[in-house]
């Protein structure tokens, strides 16, 4: 028995695993040759409604993308752009819950992404993000 | 042995494609618990909180767009690796060479990135993180360092590789100090360059008040035990205390969108008064923190 599960345990982490690593690899093609990553992989796991926040602060004279997705279906997926002052500056689910979306800042800005999934069978599942940045 | 894995590949089979209305079955509870211990190891989680650290190449871009003249004496010298005899001295440095190549890539050193670049693989090969990289990563670097888009693309696609790598194997530890290292020495460059007045450095010096709060959020996850974690964070909660001293105002204007373009464009603004003071202070405090790194 306890080798079955150790088997089960094993091919099952390697099934999610691979399954996280396609989404990773779907989130790198959204940011295309014209965006330069910022060298991390943003991934939270979340459960049905819950949120996820990550704080990043945009550069003045820089263009971003946004690229997200999850290991749900991409209509699953909702991101929403904060300022500090909580005012919304964008929210994918405006926009067909795109998967990525430009963001061109004036001026230097600190902000808070918050990502959350909606599932009608209140599955769990991992949202990955990718910043990537050029010169505007 | 067959007896035993047909029926798991099976049950594999029915709840690896599970995408049905049926109420959640033991299969599916187990997945879920699995999927549980898979995220704990591979990420950086506060919860459900993570934090950007921008990528030192974005600083040193700005000097380039700010004609400032490059000076390779603010650089690592690259016969320091010899000092760098731990796991956290040799990952700090990485990330403090990552910053080094960035610049001299803006500039187009070649000859001067190549060295750097080698020091950076030495250090990838000790630290046990090369097998991360794809097998043709180093010769597609080494083909493309007089090729500043390219080599860029590449360098950020290869940390991106070794985040992953370090998260998936539980040393998401190493992969902290590495974006300390390349931070602190993004900010000690810009501090330098910020000795000459230049308004729009000494701003973007001002602007990276947040990115250090990330860092120090990130760093305090691995403090329990580890002494250098502790005195890491100690030295950048003291640089975070001159900060406290910096003037920030921040100002919401009304965003454009353009659908088409899928681009939104963000008028807010933020503004920055650094006192000569406090930006005496902050370079001096950078200054040792950077020195502390790579002795």
């Amino acid at each position: 028995m306890r080798v079955l599960i150790t088997i089960l345990f094993i091919l099952t982490f390697g099934i999610v695993n691979a399954q996280v690593e396609q989404v990773d690899s779907k989130v790198r093609d959204y940011l295309d040759n014209t965006y330069i990553s910022d060298g991390q992989i943003y991934r939270v796991m979340l459960n049905h409604e819950e949120e996820g926040e990550f704080d990043v602060t945009f550069f003045a004279g820089t263009q971003y993308r946004l690229a997200l997705s999850s290991t749900l279906a991409q209509s699953n997926l909702v991101y929403t752009v904060y300022d500090s002052e909580r005012n919304i500056l964008f929210c994918n689910q405006d926009f067909d819950n795109t998967p990525y979306w430009d963001l061109i800042f004036t001026s230097t800005i600190n902000c808070k992404i918050q990502v959350k999934i909606y599932d009608k069978q209140k599955r769990s599942g991992i949202a990955v993000m990718m910043i990537g940045y050029k010169q505007s | 042995m067959y007896k035993t894995i047909i029926p798991v590949l099976i049950l594999i089979f029915l709840f690896g494609c599970g995408q049905s209305n049926q109420p959640k079955s033991q299969p599916e509870e187990a997945e879920s618990k699995i999927i549980d211990s898979l995220i704990s190891s591979r990420i950086v989680n506060f919860e459900n909180s993570l934090f950007s650290i921008p990528s030192p190449h974005q600083i040193t871009m700005t000097l380039k767009q700010q004609n400032i003249e490059y000076n390779p004496s603010y650089l690592n010298p690259t016969s320091n690796t010899l000092n760098y005899t731990n796991s956290y001295k040799k990952a700090l440095n990485m990330g403090v060479y990552g910053a080094d190549l960035g610049y001299l890539n803006t500039y187009d050193k070649t000859q001067e990135a190549i060295t750097y670049f080698s020091v950076i693989k030495t250090l990838s090969q000790e630290l046990g993180i090369i097998n991360s990289l794809k097998k043709d990563t180093f010769e597609r670097i080494e083909k493309n360092l007089s090729n500043q888009d390219s080599l860029l693309h590449l360098l950020s696609n290869s940390y991106q590789d070794i985040d992953i790598f370090l998260k998936s194997n539980d040393q998401g530890h190493i992969g902290a100090l590495i974006l300390a290292g390349g931070w602190i020495e993004s900010m000690y460059l810009l501090s330098r360059f910020s000795e000459n007045k230049n308004q729009e450095l000494i701003s973007l010096l001002g602007e990276n008040k947040n990115p250090l709060e990330n860092l120090i959020k990130i760093i305090s996850l691995y403090t329990e035990n580890n002494r250098i974690y502790q005195v890491l964070l100690e030295k950048l909660i003291a640089l975070e205390m001159i900060y406290q001293n910096i003037e920030i105002t921040y100002t919401y204007n009304k965003t454009e969108v353009n659908p088409e373009q899928k681009f939104t464009k963000v008028y807010s603004n933020t503004n920055i008064t650094i006192s000569d003071d406090v930006l005496k202070e902050l370079i001096e405090e950078i200054k040792a923190l950077r020195q502390f790194i790579i002795s």
